[in-house]
């Protein structure tokens, strides 16, 4: 979401890392493939009801946020490096969370609905997941780990408390402009809540020691995140295995599973260690070698893909969201009317894969150009 | 307030340090004045020169003595507060007909092993009588060995005679007197200045001389010299006079405080008037009158030919009954002669001050063991010093006065009367100093009283 | 120990009949003899008479020339005693005694070249500890995150002057030991060379560098623990803030649930 994550080194151009592009490429192409499916051809027919189901709906957003927190880690390292003090990068990322935050609230009421603003989606969190980011910088790594845990643990608790499912009774986010739902849907029952969606972002912070801290080109340096994998592997396949035969007054709340909505216990361990393991193996494989011939064309493909992800979202959501209103005002008034059976299944996907090679090719060229960007604006403002 | 006047009678190192210590501790104005019968002041402490050469040797007291390693030394703190430069002596070589003894290893391979356990034993003994806590503070406020044991009786009990003869020799100049006239404690004593943790020996660079020197540069007194003191006594009112011939003139002044300051042997010169003074002074002498004598004969040679045997700073020669031949050109690395001073003391130094002084050279050449060298080859020059009952030292059985009866040997109608002296201690340089500080002290407290004074 | 058998000349080398005195060393041995960390060459030469003089000046003037050659930074020092003459350098050393002295003597010598070769490491290592000590001397006031790559060479150093300040400890007694009475010929041969190269004195000047390293590197070990200190103390205070903050979302949680409640009648 932010500028390009660099590697800490001393020297003045600033080293890519092939990895965090790729994966990050990787979820924006799965997000964006999800998102014209399910807008556009998930309840069309039938057979686009079998493809929706099977479709990797929740596996970008972990990968998404959890390299969030790799980046800023990384970004704070670089900017360290450079000299720029606690009390300037403190600034940086507080606008950074702020502007991300006001971006999300505006893209709710202009692409979604009004009444969607305090929806809590992605754009929201990731700015409030910022924040909260710089806090988690200042703390020692127990302290954050013990925070990390409670978050996840307390989640199942707060949903039940909170009563999560009176909130999604129709397949999304049904809230009331209330300061109690507002509060709540930001909490815990949004769609993307601090509980337990922090649980991403502040893993990705703490695992890029592990991850990045040895040579990349030495087996010894993967042992410890992939020892971290196999146990949240582990840990992800217990909750899914054990959880439906514990008593009911055990089974708190809508946590059984594989689900994204909510974001069940073996959902966020089970993605976390997809995420690590992927990151770990890409880092493995790619940053070994950047200059080779192999890696530096994907990077020439993924670069502008990971440079522009925040503008590609926003993008993305542009030129299948407003097109599906306008066209259900066409047909009523309703112009929600439209959403999830505009077209069938195969076609949703063949316009995906439209978007993601023009966005491609206008990313780049946006690159050569040296257009204005979203990215670019944020930096101006906030850095 | 009228200056207290005091007069200090001796010129010597008594009464330097004393007018030196009160100048420093008197509390109110005082006008000091010293009495000399020589044409100079410093008394036994000499550094001339030989006329052949510009070298010079000691003719006086050759060392200070170091007790700085038991416990604090005033004289080594006064020298040092002098700013004088210092240099260690040592020596332990005992030349035996012939045979240079310079270790205890060489008593065992040279004497024989009965002769070295004899060492050792005598030594054990010493140590066991005297620790270096009791070496340090004899001659003080201790009390002397109390028996009527003398010297000569632990001398005795040393078998083989080798090893006698051996500590004998190594004894007899420090001694100054026969074993048959001194104290146990003192023959003992004597034996134990040679051990390095009870005392250490060094001497003034340039020369010791230049102690008495720097003592006299830095008092503001008027020194009277040729000018002996005849008399001493007190008016009706209390106050003290002195009177002195200058010249033919006889002189008599009256002062607030005075201070003799002369060794033993010259208190009798001095006529000290009325009847308690009279018969407390003749008690004192009588008390401490106990002389040894010394006499120094110090050749000048070419070169140091004997530093191919023995180089320490002195060494025994088992000649004159017994005598410490020291190496005075060695306190001067950059001469390139030779100079041997031989230290006679007791009996042979007694009878040697009769002989002239170049029967005494030639007795001290022909002394030189052969294998030390010839001495006659290369000598240049000879020089004979004469110190008859020089010191005074008590024998065993005295027991010593209470300090401050030593120093004021009259307190009733002459409380301002103090005697200072070696005599009063230990017979040295330190000693006059440790007599010098109490009668300074006593009368700088005296000042501060006020007029009057205490008794 | 290493033999080596061969005439040597006064500069160390195969001795060539020119007719000097050097000559007169002949066939002798050098042993090695291991002294602390170094090594010292040891030349041992028996006097042939009782008296102790040795069998001409040639000898002596020999071995003196061999141990100057070993060029150290100060001239040999040469002590002669009773017939004993001991000339040593912190690499070579001579000894020309009477053959009963012998090995008195050499033991002598070689404790003295130990305690010699121990306080010339020991200033070896003040000097470079002290070389060190204006890049460490800021962490004696302050010690923070800033300094933590620091902490090992602190750690490191600070071990290395401990371990001098225990060394100066060993060592004193031997350096400071009381002369010997009635004396031995061993023990004035030790107490000369121990005078002659002041060897008191250099220890006093190493344990007076030594206290100033014991000062900085004691208040750098106490910065460091404070830093530690604080920073355990931070963690427990920032866990404590992370419990306190998850029980009141959870309260808060609660509270706003219970906000849209409706009281039953």
């Amino acid at each position: 979401m932010t500028s390009a994550p660099t590697v800490g080194r001393s020297s003045d151009e600033a080293a890519r890392l092939p990895s965090i592009d790729v994966l990050r490429t990787v979820a924006i192409c799965l997000m964006i493939v999800v998102h014209f499916v399910e807008n556009l051809a998930a309840t069309h027919d039938a057979w686009s009801l079998a493809m929706n189901r099977w479709m990797p709906a929740g596996a970008a957003a972990p990968l998404f946020t959890f390299l969030a927190g790799v980046n800023y880690r990384l970004w704070c390292t670089q900017r360290i490096a450079r000299g720029t003090s606690p009390a300037a990068l403190s600034k940086a990322t507080i606008r950074r969370g702020l502007f991300l935050i006001g971006t999300g609230f505006a893209f709710n009421v202009l692409v979604w609905l009004p009444e969607e603003t305090f929806n809590w989606d992605v754009l929201t969190f990731v700015g409030l997941a910022l924040i909260s980011l710089d806090v988690v910088r200042r703390m020692p790594v127990s302290a954050v780990t013990l925070a990390l845990v409670l978050v996840l643990l307390t989640s199942p608790v707060l949903r039940v408390v909170a009563d999560y499912p009176s909130y999604w009774s129709r397949s999304w986010f049904d809230y009331d402009v209330t300061l109690r739902d507002v509060a709540l849907g930001c909490l815990v029952v949004g769609y993307f809540p601090l509980a337990p969606w922090l649980v991403f972002p502040w893993a990705g912070y703490l695992a890029t020691p592990l991850i990045f801290g040895g040579d990349a080109s030495a087996r010894g340096g993967m042992r410890r995140p992939l020892l971290a994998t196999a146990a949240l592997g582990a840990l992800s396949a217990v909750a899914m295995l054990v959880w439906p035969h514990l008593p009911a007054g055990l089974r708190i709340g809508a946590a059984d599973g594989w689900t994204m909505f909510p974001a069940s216990t073996a959902y966020v361990l089970g993605s976390l260690a997809i995420a690590m393991l992927s990151l770990t193996a890409l880092h493995r494989v790619l940053d070994r070698d950047p200059s080779s011939a192999w890696t530096a064309s994907l990077v020439r493909w993924t670069g502008p893909f990971s440079r522009h992800s925040f503008s590609i979202y926003v993008l993305h959501h542009l030129v299948h969201i407003w097109p599906l209103w306008i066209a259900g005002l066409a047909v009523g008034d309703d112009p929600t009317a439209l959403w999830q059976v505009a077209m069938p299944a195969p076609l949703a996907f063949a316009l995906a894969l439209a978007c993601i090679v023009g966005c491609v090719a206008l990313f780049a060229w946006v690159d050569r150009a040296r257009l204005p960007s979203l990215e670019g604006a944020m930096r101006w403002l906030c850095d | 307030m009228h200056p207290r006047r005091i007069a200090i009678v001796g010129g010597g190192p008594g009464g330097l340090f004393t007018a030196w210590l009160l100048e420093r501790m008197a509390s109110r104005r005082i006008e000091l004045t010293i009495y000399e019968a020589s044409d100079r002041v410093g008394g036994k402490v000499l550094t001339p020169s030989f006329h052949s050469a510009p070298v010079r040797y000691e003719a006086g007291a050759a060392e200070l003595y170091d007790y700085s390693v038991v416990d604090e030394d005033p004289l080594r703190h006064a020298v040092a507060m002098l700013g004088l430069p210092t240099q260690p002596l040592g020596g332990s070589a005992v030349l035996l007909d012939d045979t240079v003894v310079g270790t205890a290893d060489d008593v065992h391979d040279r004497l024989g092993a009965a002769a070295h356990a004899a060492l050792l034993a005598f030594d054990e003994r010493a140590k066991a009588a005297q620790s270096p806590r009791r070496f340090y503070a004899s001659g003080f406020d201790a009390v002397a060995d109390g028996s009527s044991r003398r010297f000569d009786a632990v001398m005795d009990a040393v078998h083989p005679p080798a090893a006698r003869r051996y500590l004998e020799t190594m004894l007899r100049s420090d001694l100054a007197t026969e074993p048959c006239r001194t104290s146990t404690e003192y023959g003992l004593q004597n034996y134990l200045m040679n051990d390095p943790a009870y005392m250490g020996l060094y001497c003034i660079s340039g020369g010791n001389e230049q102690l008495v020197h720097a003592l006299a540069a830095r008092v503001a007194a008027t020194v009277r010299l040729h000018e002996p003191v005849t008399a001493i006594g007190c008016t009706e009112t209390g106050s003290l006079w002195v009177e002195s011939r200058r010249g033919e003139q006889p002189l008599v002044e009256a002062f607030d405080t005075v201070i003799v300051a002369l060794p033993m042997a010259h208190l009798p010169l001095v006529r000290f008037v009325g009847g308690r003074l009279e018969a407390a002074l003749a008690a004192h002498c009588a008390h401490h009158a106990h002389p040894a004598h010394y006499l120094r004969v110090t050749i000048l040679f070419d070169h140091p030919f004997w530093r191919r045997r023995v180089r320490d700073a002195f060494f025994m020669l088992d000649r004159f009954g017994g005598c410490c031949l020291y190496d005075e050109s060695a306190r001067d690395p950059d001469t390139t002669h030779g100079v041997l001073g031989w230290l006679i003391a007791g009996t042979a130094a007694l009878e040697s001050c009769a002989r002239s002084d170049d029967e005494l050279v030639a007795l001290a050449l022909d002394s030189l063991p052969a294998s030390l060298g010839d001495g006659r080859a290369a000598f240049r020059e000879g020089r004979v010093h004469r110190w008859p009952g020089a010191v005074s030292a008590l024998p065993g059985g005295e027991r010593l006065a209470p300090v401050d009866q030593r120093h004021r040997p009259e307190p009733i109608d002459h409380p301002d009367l103090f005697l200072v002296g070696d005599y009063l201690f230990d017979s040295t340089l330190n000693g006059v100093l440790d007599s010098a500080s109490h009668v300074a002290g006593w009368v700088a407290a005296r000042l501060a009283e006020g007029p009057g004074g205490a008794a | 120990m290493i033999r080596r058998d061969a005439p040597l000349d006064g500069n160390g080398r195969p001795a060539r009949h020119d007719g000097s005195g050097q000559e007169l060393l002949g066939q002798v041995r050098v042993e090695e003899v291991p002294v602390d960390d170094a090594v010292l060459e040891l030349v041992v030469l028996p006097a042939d008479d009782a008296d102790g003089t040795r069998d001409g000046e040639g000898h002596e003037a020999a071995a003196l020339a061999w141990v100057a050659a070993c060029r150290a930074d100060t001239p040999p020092v040469q002590v002669p005693l009773y017939g004993t003459t001991v000339i040593w350098s912190p690499s070579r050393a001579a000894i020309l005694a009477p053959h009963a002295a012998l090995v008195a003597v050499r033991e002598a010598l070689l404790d003295f070249a130990r305690c010699d070769a121990a306080l010339r490491r020991l200033e070896g290592e003040a000097g470079v500890l002290l070389g060190r000590l204006d890049e460490d001397a800021p962490c004696a006031v302050e010690f923070d995150e800033r300094h933590s790559d620091r902490q090992a060479s602190l750690e490191e150093r600070f071990r290395r002057s401990v371990r001098l300040r225990a060394d100066l400890a060993t060592l004193a007694p031997a350096v400071l030991r009381p002369p010997v009475h009635p004396p031995t010929l061993a023990a004035q041969l030790g107490e000369r060379l121990r005078e002659r190269t002041r060897l008191a004195d250099r220890l006093e000047f190493v344990q007076a560098k030594a206290d100033v390293l014991d000062r900085v590197y004691d208040l750098c070990a106490q910065r460091v623990g404070d830093f530690a200190i604080a920073r355990r103390h931070l963690r427990l205070e920032w866990v404590i803030i992370v419990l306190l903050a998850a029980e009141l979302v959870v309260l808060l949680v609660e509270v706003l649930a219970g906000l849209g409640t409706t009281p039953t009648p």
